[in-house]
């Protein structure tokens, strides 16, 4: 079917324009892309619905892109999802790399995001009613498996980088248990601030950006050595070329980041991890990701856009939404009066393609206006300290008070956990080990008690629920006996260094 | 709104354009913050130009719901009334899901001038009943506002394969199969808790506590959970509704998934659809049918400016005339109901006293839930 | 005891919410007192070589330190008693300062030029345009 007989140029026009707020509101520290799309829900109503689908599937995907460029640059990751992004390239950024690093990226991306287009086109309702066949177990398993990633990150001591995951883990669990509305390891007196625990945007941009200001204060806002340099050192250029060794990483970052998308409830951020792991394992040279390896940026940004195609293949096809972003786009589709649902794509053959075309636009928009803008972006890194972050500081303080819709103390949990983020590494806390910790731990523990409800308390459910269930167990295990080797052969290598 | 959208084209646009024209000369972000400043005019000037003579004295109003999702339908329901009532009052109306303890939280908290007030369903008050809210947040500390819709589409479902085609069969067959049990999954403290003890309440009068023995509860979240919990096999009935899971019980839906309704909570029968109401299938609780209509209403903090509350009040009259309003209730299955604040007040006192006897002889979730 | 029940969790509706936490709990605690009698012990070990535990770097800049602590919070804290706009110019304005470590004539103006404009974009964009709940 031809593009322009689905879509509108008024549909393409604000398909650009969402992609270009998205990124924007991606980039800003504290600005998710689940935030763009509610801000921009209620304008859809005055609009057509394939118009409206054309602003918000931008506002998607530049969303989710845009996160990369603080992850990369200032390493402070934009939006829960390019979390790992900021493993590998802010060492690059400091390398000098900068611009090379956002490159690689934004290439990544617009890989994972045709990706997981196609397997959205051609294999929705098939892949659909798989994935509602991973029940409550199935999906707890699948959160131990992204969870095992905090054992192949931990630098220095893997106990120490465990201990700070389950740490993350159990701050998560702070506030109320929905399906019985109790409260739990609140503390007396703040009962009316915690009910709902701790929101995961303040506690993300808290640990990194307010963390970083923390501590650059402390060292008297010195002009930092990647400041100094020149963005391009002269033989480290972006090239295509660069991705011929990478093609096993992005088809397999892609298919992981698609595959866990379309899991309802597990979504985003465990995509990019569980791809991140899955590198490092998968590398020939595990002991260099986290140092800035392009590998690494190639992992969690296919994974993160391939996601956004998962998301959608549940929604479309059942009419479940697979993380949270997706399930506002449910709301848009209501507010028209449209039903998601299994019959869905049967019913609305314009709509689907609509929405594929709508895909295909943004992804090719997010990819021309990031790609050639990106030497401007790259710049933010030369700007002075005591200009970019008060800025940073007030943006932060902006997101966080508005991502629940105006909660003061949102603004206070991201303080706090500045000053924790500040705190931890003195005292050997493995910041991003928390975190995955901290992002996990909810819905660990909602699919760890549904698969108890529904076994009457056996444990053995978790071992005898069927062979997706075996066939997770092997990965968890190959995944953590892998960290442990590979942790024991890093050791070795410093102290045979050492000795050297 | 659209207005609103228009501007922001403009503005992208003209701030494109600017930046591409900068850039090249200058310092990045000088450029950056140049195109922005720019923008702000040009859409400061058009912002202007729509005049504002307020019927209410407020920029702004803050419409909190007691629910965080926006697919939801407290959400729509909101939606609707406040785009039609923002123009009736001449201000903007936005709303928020926060979740009901936050709301409840900021009506507390908020001003007497009505710059923040909330919206939500009958759980505003059984949630109070059933202890998931504080006993500070009962009705009697707020300023009842008008109710405005109605769900009538409260309902329960189970795969389109069980043996049972409504919810008095469910019973029935129970007493037939000594060996069978039924779950139902259901959210604690809210309309589906109070429908689901009015169905136990019966099952009980009716045929006795050994089937009320074998019927257990599956306490879960949000309406995706409960689908998947029936998925799962984790469940045999679900709570639902019909405007949200009407898809999966239409034809051509793959076996594994389909549903089917097992009957409705509401007074009548929502057109279209040949789903029987509790009542028809005979379902009593203390000899009178068992209805439950699921209404939505405003609250407002109890001081709140007598001016304010008569606008509101007024406002809302007009709008539940309007056959738009109407119309775009229609599309996801609600029905208009109109209830001025003063006779809402009274009717929503009369309908937490009528069911909280039901609320009171309502099974322990303790020994019930798996 | 026999091997099924003793990998049953006994689930009851009024502590689904421990359940979790629990098994959390008990992990941490085993890890955490593990870790620490490993440090513990390390250190007593090789107490000569290792130097003490600092938790400053050297000669760390007490003054940017600590007023960024306490502007931070200050801001929060009278943020929404005096409102976004003003509270946020003044602080950006002292913050920018505070980490210029100067008052020259250029610094002010960059500190002012760096306030107003981002307050007054923010403010507007997204508090106008977008509809943000501001501060």
């Amino acid at each position: 079917m031809p593009i322009f007989e689905v879509l509108t140029p008024m549909s393409v026009l604000l398909c650009f324009l969402g992609v270009f707020i998205g990124i924007i509101m991606g980039a800003i520290p504290g600005m998710t892309a689940t935030m763009a799309i509610a801000i921009f829900l209620p304008l859809t109503y005055s609009l057509d619905m394939i118009d409206s689908i054309g602003l918000l599937i931008g506002l998607y995907v530049g969303g989710i892109s845009g996160g990369l460029v603080p992850a990369m640059l200032l390493n402070i990751p934009g939006t829960p999802s390019s979390l790992c992004t900021t493993f590998d390239g802010y060492p690059m950024t400091k390398k000098g790399e900068g611009e090379k690093a956002l490159k690689v990226g934004i290439t990544a991306s617009i890989i994972g995001g045709f990706f997981s287009l196609t397997i959205l086109y051609f294999f929705a309702p098939m892949l659909a009613s798989v994935a509602i066949n991973f029940s409550s177990v199935e999906k707890f398993l699948i959160i131990v498996f992204a969870l095992t990633i905090i054992a192949s990150i931990s630098k220095g001591s893997l106990l120490a980088g465990i201990f700070s995951g389950i740490l993350g883990i159990f701050i998560s669990l702070i506030g109320t248990f929905t399906d019985n509305n109790e409260m739990r390891l609140v503390p007396p007196g703040l009962e009316d601030e915690l009910v709902y625990g701790f929101s995961l945007l303040p506690v993300l941009i808290g640990l990194f950006a307010i963390g970083q200001l923390l501590q650059e204060a402390e060292e008297g806002m010195e002009t930092a050595s990647h400041q100094k340099f020149d963005l391009q050192k002269g033989k480290n250029k972006f090239s295509f070329k660069l991705f011929k060794n990478q093609k096993v990483n992005v088809v397999r970052s892609s298919i992981i980041g698609t595959f866990v998308g379309m899991l309802p409830g597990v979504g985003g951020s465990a995509a990019s991890i569980t791809a991140y792991s899955q590198a490092k394992n998968f590398s020939k040279n595990p002991e260099k990701l986290g140092t800035g390896e392009p590998e690494g940026l190639v992992a969690s940004e296919s994974a993160n856009n391939g996601l956004i195609g998962g998301a959608l293949i549940p929604l479309l096809s059942l009419g479940i939404p697979g993380d949270s972003t997706t399930a506002i786009l449910i709301g848009a589709f209501l507010l028209q009066g449209i039903e998601v649902g299994p019959l869905f794509i049967t019913s609305n053959p314009d709509l689907w393609s609509g929405i594929i075309f709508a895909l295909l636009i943004a992804n090719l928009v997010m990819f021309t206006l990031m790609f050639f803008s990106i030497k401007y972006f790259a710049k933010i890194v030369l700007i002075p300290k005591y200009v970019i972050f008060p800025i940073i500081v007030v943006a932060c303080v902006v997101g966080s008070y508005a991502i629940n819709n105006g909660i003061m103390f949102d603004v206070w949990t991201l303080l706090l956990f500045g000053l924790f983020g500040y705190i931890f590494p003195k005292i050997g806390v493995q910041i991003p080990a928390f975190l995955i910790g901290f992002i996990l731990g909810t819905q660990a523990e909602k699919y760890f008690i549904d698969s108890l409800k529904g076994s009457g308390g056996d444990l053995t459910i978790f071992f005898t629920k069927g062979p997706i269930a075996i066939v997770l167990w092997i990965l968890i295990l190959a995944s953590l006996i892998y960290a442990v080797i590979d942790s024991r052969k890093t050791k070795k290598k410093a102290e045979n260094q050492q000795a050297a | 709104m659209k207005k609103k959208l228009w501007m922001l084209l403009v503005v992208a646009v003209l701030g494109a354009l600017l930046a591409a024209c900068n850039s090249e000369t200058e310092d990045v972000s000088e450029g950056g913050q140049e195109a922005d400043q720019e923008a702000e005019e040009v859409s400061g000037d058009a912002e202007n130009t729509s005049g504002e003579e307020a019927s209410v004295d407020l920029n702004r109003i803050r419409v909190v719901i007691g629910s965080s999702s926006t697919g939801g339908d407290t959400y729509q329901n909101a939606d609707a009334v406040s785009r039609y009532t923002e123009e009736a009052l001449d201000t903007n109306m936005k709303v928020d899901a926060v979740g009901a303890l936050r709301a409840f939280d900021e009506l507390g908290k908020a001003n007497d001038d009505g710059s923040t007030i909330m919206f939500f369903h009958d759980m505003a008050y059984l949630g109070v009943e059933y202890g998931s809210f504080d006993q500070d947040d009962e009705l009697e500390n707020w300023r009842i506002g008008p109710v405005v819709a109605t769900n009538p589409g409260n309902a329960f479902l189970t795969s389109a394969d069980a043996p049972y085609d409504t919810m008095a069969e469910s019973a029935e067959w129970l007493e037939e199969n000594p060996d069978e049990t039924i779950t139902v999954a259901l959210e604690s403290g809210g309309v589906s808790e109070i429908v689901f003890d009015g169905y136990y309440l019966w099952v009980e009068e009716e045929y006795g506590t050994d089937v009320t023995d074998r019927i257990h509860a599956y306490v879960t979240g949000s309406q995706e959970d409960k689908n998947q919990a029936l998925w799962d096999g984790n469940t045999d009935i679900i709570h639902g509704s019909i405007g949200a899971n009407k898809q999966y019980t239409e034809d051509g839906v793959e076996d594994k998934i389909k549903m089917k309704f097992l009957g409705i909570t509401a007074g009548e029968r929502v057109e279209g659809f040949d789903v029987p109401t509790f009542a028809e299938q005979g379902i009593t609780v203390d000899g009178e049918e068992f209805v439950f209509d699921k209404e939505f209403f405003f609250l407002m903090p109890k001081n709140v400016d007598e001016n304010f509350a008569t606008a509101l009040n007024d406002a809302i009259a007009d709008v539940v005339k309007n056959p738009d309003y109407e119309e775009d209730l229609n599309t996801n299955t609600y029905i208009v109901n109109h209830k001025p604040a003063d006779e809402a007040e009274e009717y929503l006192l009369d309908k937490r006293e009528k069911f909280r006897s039901i609320i009171e002889r309502a099974p322990d979730l303790d020994e019930i839930a798996k | 005891m026999d091997v099924k029940e003793f990998f049953t969790i006994e689930m009851s509706y009024s502590t689904y919410h421990l359940v979790f936490p629990r098994i959390i709990m008990f992990i941490l605690i085993v890890m955490g007192s593990f870790l620490l009698i490993r440090t513990l012990v390390k250190k007593s070990k090789d107490r000569e070589n290792s130097a003490p535990f600092k938790f400053f770097t050297n000669h760390y800049d007490r003054v940017k330190f600590y007023g960024t602590i306490i502007l931070l919070t200050t801001y929060a804290a009278v943020l929404q008693h005096i409102g976004f706009v003003l509270t946020s110019i003044i602080f950006m304005i002292l913050l920018t300062l505070l980490f210029i470590g100067n008052l020259r004539k250029k610094s002010i103006l960059v500190s002012i030029t760096n306030g107003l404009t981002t307050t007054i974009v923010v403010w507007y964009v997204f508090g106008q345009l977008f509809d943000i709940t501001l501060p």
